[in-house]
């Protein structure tokens, strides 16, 4: 056991960091989990909040019909809901993770190179993504208002943007382990922060999928 | 700010602090700003919420003062007014008062109850710390002009409103990080040979409650972000319905609000072994106790807007009742601890205020049954009354007109002021052990002990206050006095009831105000050591690590890595204490 002795202040040396008194095994990816488990929670409410207004909202329609009244669609007919977007979105997030992996498996190796290749990559994907998603965003026609009694336009824009929001979050943190390889001698030794972001990358494209299928699929 | 690299010169001053870090430091603002220490981090969390729980109370005050007289809004302009800073009251007294201070300590404490020189993230934990402040000031201001989440009618939410939000929101968000902070620490900063099971009690509970508050308080911002867009569009909002409060009401309703008193268990569970000088008997047991307790006060799913039935669910409703259970097993396992023991435990305020925030919440556990009633009895009447039907053959019809006019007036409490009632108990259960935990480890964080006499004064303030202003809600609820709206038809009773709930306010505030001047006294005027201790370290005899440190403790808090093999490692023979030989 290091014995550890505290004398004169005047012979400390102070900094802002913790003491590295023992290892701390896997605290980046940790804390990455518990985060990521957060923003699971996040779209778990969002997601949650949709189903159950789209279903009260059909069910209000399907009593309409039944009195022989005037019925509207969940998304407004007004509304463009294209699918083509969205499932390019949905297959270019899916790369997405083999270049996520690829950069994992580079900076275990040693690889700085391929490392940062498959970062560069993957984060063009996200780039890519966000860039078609407010493209979708001009061709939905969606208007937030009370005039069809349908919550859909105010959820399907929080739903995406909280996404394309996941996707900057994720993309700032591969910026950030990028340039910590770059000026690292080793990029092993940062493999811990590489797999966090990438636990954060693969959640956030599993959310992807599920928005995919809950309302583009379905409508 | 923690030590690195230093010149060993002399070994007998092995846990002696140097007296620079044990006195206010030169430069307050710019120590506490950059401060990436958790013992700073923890202080600043602590008094801020304080300052913030001051107003939290007032504000009380000021809407108990208005229920005085039920037939008009008199004190404030108009009923908007009066709803807005009810339901501000409420939101702050959980996000800025009662949570905020049991971070405050858990992020002095936890490091030290194990054996780790910091925080796991002390950025983040600093980050945490100061978007709290920025965002619960201008929540507090978005809400003094206008913006609270109230019934809005058919109006167009305003400017101050979204920012309520957002900053509702940001709140939210710095919880959620501080919590992540904790519950990373705890996982990963543990000493050799300390697991999951034997961690000390007030860190299980700090575990269990920081991993609810994180998968909960993210729906609530999920929330938050729905009422926000909405609000941003070009119309009047159409998610939701008018009811801006009812959309995020969950937080503050049974099971949630329990959540937010979790610590209350781990605080009595660390106070008591102490108090008794002996091990924790069942501490298995107390740790499941804690668990359960947490797990069944997950509330995300119960929200009334999404679900209108959820409030008569019998998930809802057992959810509420075996909230009880598990408290019950923890008393069980201290009581098991004190009969084994037997001996009288050793009379101090921190156990005082411990067992004062575990009977607050038990009346508050007792409100939520009485609450739920209505999902809960009515309907096993009902069987009953078919099963004696079935058998007999005899007709009994009172059982029938019981269960009816259970159906009746249970049903209709459920949105009245028994709900404040709850609210407020079981909050106030959470500022007990808040203030348990100030007056049991104020030698780690301010360096000496605070006043005992003030700590029972506290407790008494505190315990008794709630009581008072809650129990008159409680009546007032089946007098139909609703839950925070100003309109309403209450019955005769209420005006006197809400006098009594005033008096009861204001002995809140009054246990609040005590605390804060023995906090803020101390600091000041209080000395370094507390010279009747035979070991300033450890005066009250504790069991876990935090006693082997100086008080404050040093940068890096001990001075090398420790090794244990219980959840009290201070009462094993076989620990290896690198103090010894300096405490002898």
């Amino acid at each position: 056991m290091t014995e550890i002795t505290l004398t004169d202040p005047s012979s400390m040396v102070v900094t802002d960091g913790p003491a590295p008194f023992t290892p701390r095994p896997r605290t980046v990816q940790i804390g990455t989990a518990l985060m990521t488990a957060a923003s699971i929670m996040y779209f778990g409410g969002l997601f949650g909040a949709y189903v159950s207004s789209r279903n009260r909202f059909l069910t209000t329609q399907d009593g309409l019909e039944a009195a022989g009244e005037r019925t509207s669609s969940w998304i407004p007919d007004s509304a463009t809901v294209e699918l083509a977007p969205p499932t390019i979105m949905a297959w270019t997030l899916l790369m997405s993770i083999v270049t996520m992996q690829w950069a994992v498996y580079s900076y275990k190796r040693d690889d700085r190179a391929h490392g940062l290749l498959g970062l560069a990559v993957t984060a063009i994907f996200g780039v890519a993504v966000i860039n078609q998603v407010v493209f979708q965003w001009k061709q939905l026609g969606l208007v937030i208002d009370d005039v069809s009694g349908s919550a859909a336009a105010t959820l399907i824009y929080t739903i995406t943007a909280s996404h394309v929001g996941m996707i900057a979050i994720a993309l700032v943190m591969l910026l950030f382990v990028a340039f910590r390889a770059l000026a690292s001698s080793a990029t092993s030794e940062h493999v811990d922060s590489v797999a966090s972001v990438a636990v954060f990358w693969y959640a956030m494209v599993a959310l992807y999928f599920i928005i995919w299928i809950l309302i583009f699929i379905t409508k | 700010m923690t030590i690195t690299a230093y010149e060993p010169t002399d070994t007998t001053s092995i846990v002696m602090a140097p007296e620079v870090y044990r006195r206010l430091p030169d430069n307050i603002l710019a120590d506490g700003i950059s401060s990436g220490d958790h013992k700073v981090i923890g202080r600043l969390w602590i008094f801020g919420a304080l300052l913030f729980g001051l107003f939290t109370l007032v504000a009380d005050i000021l809407v108990r003062v208005e229920r005085i007289d039920t037939d008009g809004v008199q004190l404030f302009s108009n009923a908007s007014a009066y709803e807005q800073w009810f339901t501000l009251h409420r939101v702050s007294l959980v996000f800025l008062f009662v949570v905020p201070m049991l971070i405050g300590i858990a992020n002095v404490v936890v490091p030290l109850q194990i054996g780790a020189p910091s925080l796991a993230f002390p950025r983040a934990a600093a980050a945490a710390l100061w978007s709290w402040v920025v965002s619960g000031i201008m929540l507090i201001v978005s809400w003094a002009i206008d913006g609270g989440l109230i019934d809005r009618g058919d109006d167009v939410v305003n400017a101050p409103t979204q920012l309520s939000m957002v900053s509702f929101a940001a709140l939210a968000v710095s919880i959620i990080v501080a919590s992540m902070v904790i519950v990373t620490t705890i996982f990963t900063e543990r000493s050799q040979g300390m697991s999951l099971y034997n961690v000390p009690l007030f860190t299980w509970s700090m575990l269990v409650a920081g991993a609810i508050w994180l998968m909960t308080l993210p729906v609530l911002v999920a929330n938050l972000m729905i009422m926000w867009i909405d609000a941003r569009g070009d119309a009047f909002h159409s998610f939701g319905g008018e009811n801006l409060y009812q959309q995020v009401g969950w937080v503050f309703d049974q099971p949630q609000v329990f959540a937010f008193a979790i610590p209350v268990l781990g605080m009595l569970g660390e106070v008591v072994p102490v108090a008794l000088r002996r091990r924790l008997k069942q501490y298995d047991l107390a740790m499941i106790a804690i668990g359960a307790f947490g797990a069944f006060s997950f509330g995300a799913y119960a929200q009334t807007l999404f679900n209108p039935n959820a409030s008569t669910t019998w998930l809802y409703v057992l959810g509420s009742i075996t909230l009880i259970l598990p408290l019950l097993a923890l008393l069980g396992a201290v009581a098991l601890t004190g009969a084994a023991a037997g001996r009288a435990p050793q009379f101090s305020s921190h156990l005082v205020l411990a067992v004062a925030g575990i009977v607050a919440l038990l009346v508050a556990g007792a409100v939520a049954a009485v609450r739920v009633a209505d999902s809960l009895l009515a309907p096993v009447i009902s069987w009953l009354h078919d099963a004696i039907e079935f058998v007999s053959g005899s007709d009994w019809n009172w059982l029938t007109r019981f269960e009816n006019w259970i159906r009746e007036n249970f049903n209709e409490v459920a949105g009245s002021s028994l709900s404040n009632a709850m609210v407020q108990l079981a909050l106030v259960a959470g500022l007990l052990a808040a203030a348990a935990g100030l007056f049991y480890w104020a030698p780690k964080i301010f360096g000496h002990k605070l006043p005992a006499g003030v700590g029972l004064l506290v407790a008494l303030s505190l315990l008794g206050g709630a009581v008072l202003s809650a129990l008159p809600d409680a009546i007032s609820g089946f007098l139909d006095q609703p839950d925070f709206v100003a309109r309403g038809a209450q019955r005769d009773g209420v005006e006197i009831l809400n006098t009594i709930s005033l008096v009861g306010a204001i002995g809140v505030l009054a246990g609040v105000l005590a605390l804060l001047a023995a906090v803020a006294g101390s600091f000041v005027f209080g000395d370094d050591r507390d010279e009747d201790d035979e070991d300033p370290r450890n005066p009250w005899g504790g069991h876990t690590l935090e006693w082997l440190t100086d008080s404050p403790p040093v940068p890096g808090n001990f001075a090398g890595p420790l090794v244990v093999t219980s959840e009290a490692p201070l009462l094993d023979d076989d620990f290896e204490n690198p103090y010894a030989e300096v405490m002898s």
